[in-house]
């Protein structure tokens, strides 16, 4: 699919985020290499999935519950089909006797181990299929984590080499380009496994920033949006974490971080890239720099991306959302 | 956005899935603040314009059934958007629905049309603040305190430029709140609404405790007689008023403006899905609030004022006659409001109605922005668009655009050719172009994008069918009709030659922008095409 047209073109980066365990959507955002032609594929963070859901042996099938709906799967080949498609929206399927789910269900604290498990034998399904794909391709692909993840995922990562982590470092893009990446977020009320306070957050991204060359023609790949932005806008929640809303609208709070803005704007990159904040997708100039997050949408199997055509000599060149 | 998402305490009941703490995994909103949102969305000004409308434009319907057959015959169309909000929670409306299964290009153009009309009703409805709200006030006041400074003003307000300044304050205050933060906004939106309540209640009591001889006693003191007032219209040509099940059939568009709203929760959808609709018991029990109160009103209103009465009067009203004995037109709160001699009462009835209709304004307004800077995202319109106030965050381009749009259609209300009733009606025929086209990617939904359908909680069928394209399919059956009806109906307008020009304009300009900005664009590089294209999921 020809993308841009006959236009001379800078380098073309593809970015997706929060793709939350959809094996579909991390399929779908490798295939954008190939499909989009891009230079560079980039994976916000909050890689990991949010829900197990099991599947309880009986009589040689297996029984559990997909959208509040029963499901069922008789023989090999119905079980794997059940298994792919709990895969690609997002969830960790997980297969269990029937006592181990009681044992499971009476001892809430076990279901963090399982979480785990299943996190990491996902993650490494994952960088082996990205490995094979991106080689294919001829393009790098760059993932950090967000503030869903655990801490450990990175050590899987960290074993790619098609597939780069990218957190913490200074890494160099097709056309010479630098990258910076930072995936904490500020705190959330669902007191998740990677968040910091904004002071501890703008004395890191200085210390990454300040290893730049020339930070004005860089990309800020940094998972938490900049603090009162389109990008950064999600409903107040009330003590029971539910939703404030009443006659005229949802009430709509900033949930971005200042020392994200304070630095995008102290720096100047070129290019922001965020996520963090599924329902704000936006693109926004903030100071000097062009700020995209494209959303999310990976409970539908939907990747929401951003292409951005970026060089060092005429900046961004033409970015573009899309929904695929 | 389920209960289920958000871990309880430990339990030994078999859990269908466990969840760990992670963003976004939140509740669902508390079901009254889910009626609250639907209800003031749904508008009380609809309603009470229904309440003269339908007697004057379907003499033989009976108002409390059209209600009722109407909030019935809803279920459908809420239905509708419930299921594609189910399926694609996070998407914010009709412009990813349609432009997801059958085009971008079919996509943009549904939703330009309805923003468009959104537009037009919003000048509209602040049309009505003068002409409506301010004038039966004046009036009622005004020959209940013996004004005649209040009497004069209550047919000042409704002369041209009075109607036109007035309206264009209304609009301009409008944009001021919706540029605020919109927390503010919605601080002021809290009360404004809680304060329009107080007319549906006023209303409901004064009706009920005065029967005929009060209100025609009523009639007098103002200046008319009840009964000529009948023989004036009915010789002036207007309708039979026996009942008729046709005319309480083809009335229904016109209480469907308020019912057709009850769908708002459902944009709060969330990201833990489950086979309940999200939202729905919200949309359908402020469907059943709206119409309960709408048949409560009607029934009223028939038992105090008569059918025959307020469909005569307000086609001698509209008709301009000089047969018609008010200062002010005809219309739902006025003739309420003649029903106490209470100045303090009439006011507080004027200023709630007056709120009620302001109520209804910003969430058209940003509606409006909204879209726009989903346009804008999507190259489809100019990225300057979507710009926004640093400090307040407010989208001033975008709402400028909007306020800008909104006088111009303001001005053509005031100095057109048309009735009143020909813009409202049209309005409503225009948007319902939108619904049908929404309710046609519902049939499709499960063909065109057989993957999201499959993998969604709504992948149920009946009788083979799915059920999203049965739902699609009895919407799809619902809007035509209402579509047919309008345009069938000569005393509503909305098939006037002006109707039509402004419904075939709208829609050619909506069909003609994405193919513009389309090759535009492929000359600057960009694929419009791709926008909505999936990626191989292999």
């Amino acid at each position: 699919m020809a993308l841009f047209g006959r236009k001379p073109r800078g380098t073309r980066l593809f970015f997706a985020t929060d793709i939350h365990g959809s094996e579909q959507c991390f399929r779908k955002w490798l295939n954008a290499a190939r499909v989009y032609e891009a230079d560079a594929l980039i994976l916000g963070g909050d890689i990991t999935g949010k829900a197990l859901v099991p599947l309880v042996s009986s009589n040689g099938s297996w029984t559990g519950e997909l959208f509040g709906q029963q499901v069922s799967a008789t023989g090999e080949d119905e079980l794997s089909a059940l298994r792919h498609r709990i895969r690609m929206s997002g969830s960790y399927d997980l297969l269990l006797s029937p006592e181990e789910k009681r044992d499971l269900d009476a001892h809430p604290d076990a279901v963090d181990e399982v979480f785990h498990r299943a996190v990491r034998d996902s993650i490494e399904r994952w960088i082996a299929l990205a490995e094979e794909r991106l080689e294919a391709a001829g393009v790098p692909g760059f993932v950090i984590l967000g503030n869903d993840d655990f801490p450990e995922v990175a050590d899987a990562l960290r074993s790619g080499t098609r597939l780069r982590y990218a957190e913490d470092e200074v890494c160099e893009l097709p056309g010479g380009l630098e990258m910076i990446s930072f995936g904490f977020s500020t705190p959330t009320p669902w007191n998740t496994p990677r968040e910091l306070p904004e002071d501890e957050i703008e004395r890191r991204l200085d210390a990454l920033a300040s290893r730049l060359q020339e930070p004005e023609h860089a990309v800020f790949n940094i998972h938490c949006p900049p603090q009162g932005t389109h990008l950064d806008q999600a409903p107040r929640l009330d003590s029971e974490l539910r939703m404030v809303a009443s006659a005229g609208g949802v009430e709509m709070v900033s949930v971005g971080s200042t020392a994200v803005r304070s630095v995008i704007e102290r720096y100047g990159p070129m290019l922001g890239l965020h996520g963090h904040v599924h329902d704000s997708p936006g693109v926004q100039q903030v100071g000097r720099s062009l700020c995209i997050n494209p959303g999310s949408a990976y409970n539908e199997g939907v990747v929401r991306g951003a292409f951005v055509e970026i060089s060092k000599e005429h900046g961004i060149q033409r970015w573009q959302m899309v929904e695929a | 956005m389920t209960e289920q998402a958000v871990p309880g305490p430990p339990t030994t009941a078999s859990k269908p899935f466990y969840t760990r703490q992670a963003t976004g995994l939140v509740r669902d909103i508390s079901l009254w603040s889910a009626v609250a949102l639907n209800v003031s969305f749904m508008g009380i000004a609809y309603v009470a314009l229904a309440g003269t409308t339908i007697p004057f434009g379907f003499p033989g319907a009976n108002p409390a059934w059209v209600a009722a057959i109407c909030a019935v015959l809803s279920v459908f169309p809420i239905l509708l958007y419930g299921l594609f909000l189910t399926a694609m929670p996070r998407t914010g409306g009709d412009y990813v629905y349609v432009s997801r299964v059958l085009h971008p290009w079919a996509g943009f153009a549904a939703n330009f049309n309805i923003t468009s009309w959104y537009t037009v009703n919003t000048a509209f409805l602040a049309y009505l603040v003068p002409v409506l709200g301010m004038s039966s006030a004046f009036l009622t006041i005004g020959v209940t305190a013996d004004s005649p400074t209040l009497t004069r003003w209550a047919s000042d307000v409704t002369t041209k430029n009075w109607a036109f300044g007035i309206g264009a304050a209304v609009l301009v205050l409008v944009f001021a709140s919706v540029s605020i933060q919109m927390r503010q906004t919605l601080r002021i939106m809290k009360v404004v609404f809680v304060a329009s309540l107080f007319c549906v209640i006023a209303a409901i009591v004064l009706m009920a405790i005065h029967g005929r001889s009060d209100f025609t006693a009523a009639v007098a003191r103002f200046g008319g007689d009840y009964d000529k007032v009948l023989g004036s219209a009915h010789s002036g040509g207007f309708g039979n008023t026996s009942f008729s099940l046709r005319d309480t059939f083809f009335a229904m568009p016109l209480i469907f403006t308020a019912f057709g709203y009850a769908i708002v929760t459902a944009y709060t959808g969330g990201e833990v899905r489950s086979a309940r609709i999200s939202g729905l018991k919200g949309m359908l029990y402020s469907l059943a609030i709206a119409a309960v109160l709408s048949v409560i009103m009607f029934a009223l209103a028939a038992r105090t004022f008569g059918n025959d009465f307020l469909g005569s009067a307000t086609f001698l009203s509209n008709g301009g006659s000089e047969d018609y004995p008010f200062g002010a037109p005809s219309f739902f709160f006025f003739f309420v409001s003649m029903l106490t001699q209470s100045t303090l009462l009439i006011a507080l009835i004027g200023i709630s109605f007056i709120l009620a209709t302001i109520a209804t304004l910003p969430p058209s307004f940003l509606a409006a922005t909204r879209n726009i800077f989903a346009w804008s995202f999507d190259r489809i319109v100019p990225t300057k668009l979507s710009s926004v106030e640093p400090r307040t965050r407010a989208p001033l381009v975008a709402n400028v655009i909007v306020l800008g749009v909104c006088l111009g259609y303001l001005a053509f209300i005031v100095y057109g050719p048309s009735y009143f009733t020909t813009i409202l009606f049209t309005t409503i025929a225009g948007q319902l172009l939108t619904f049908m086209v929404v309710a046609v990617a519902g049939i499709a939904f499960p063909w065109r994008r057989r993957a999201l359908y499959e993998n969604s909680p709504i992948a149920r069928s009946l009788g083979g069918l799915p059920v999203i394209a049965l739902v699609g399919a009895a919407a799809l059956a619902v809007y035509g009709f209402f579509f047919y009806s309008l345009l069938t109906t000569d005393a509503l307008g909305a098939n006037s030659s002006t109707g039509k020009w402004a419904m075939v304009v709208i829609g050619l300009i909506s069909v003609s922008i994405y193919p513009i900005s389309y090759v535009i664009n492929r000359q600057r590089g960009i694929d419009l095409g791709i926008t909505f294209k999936e990626l191989p999921p292999e």
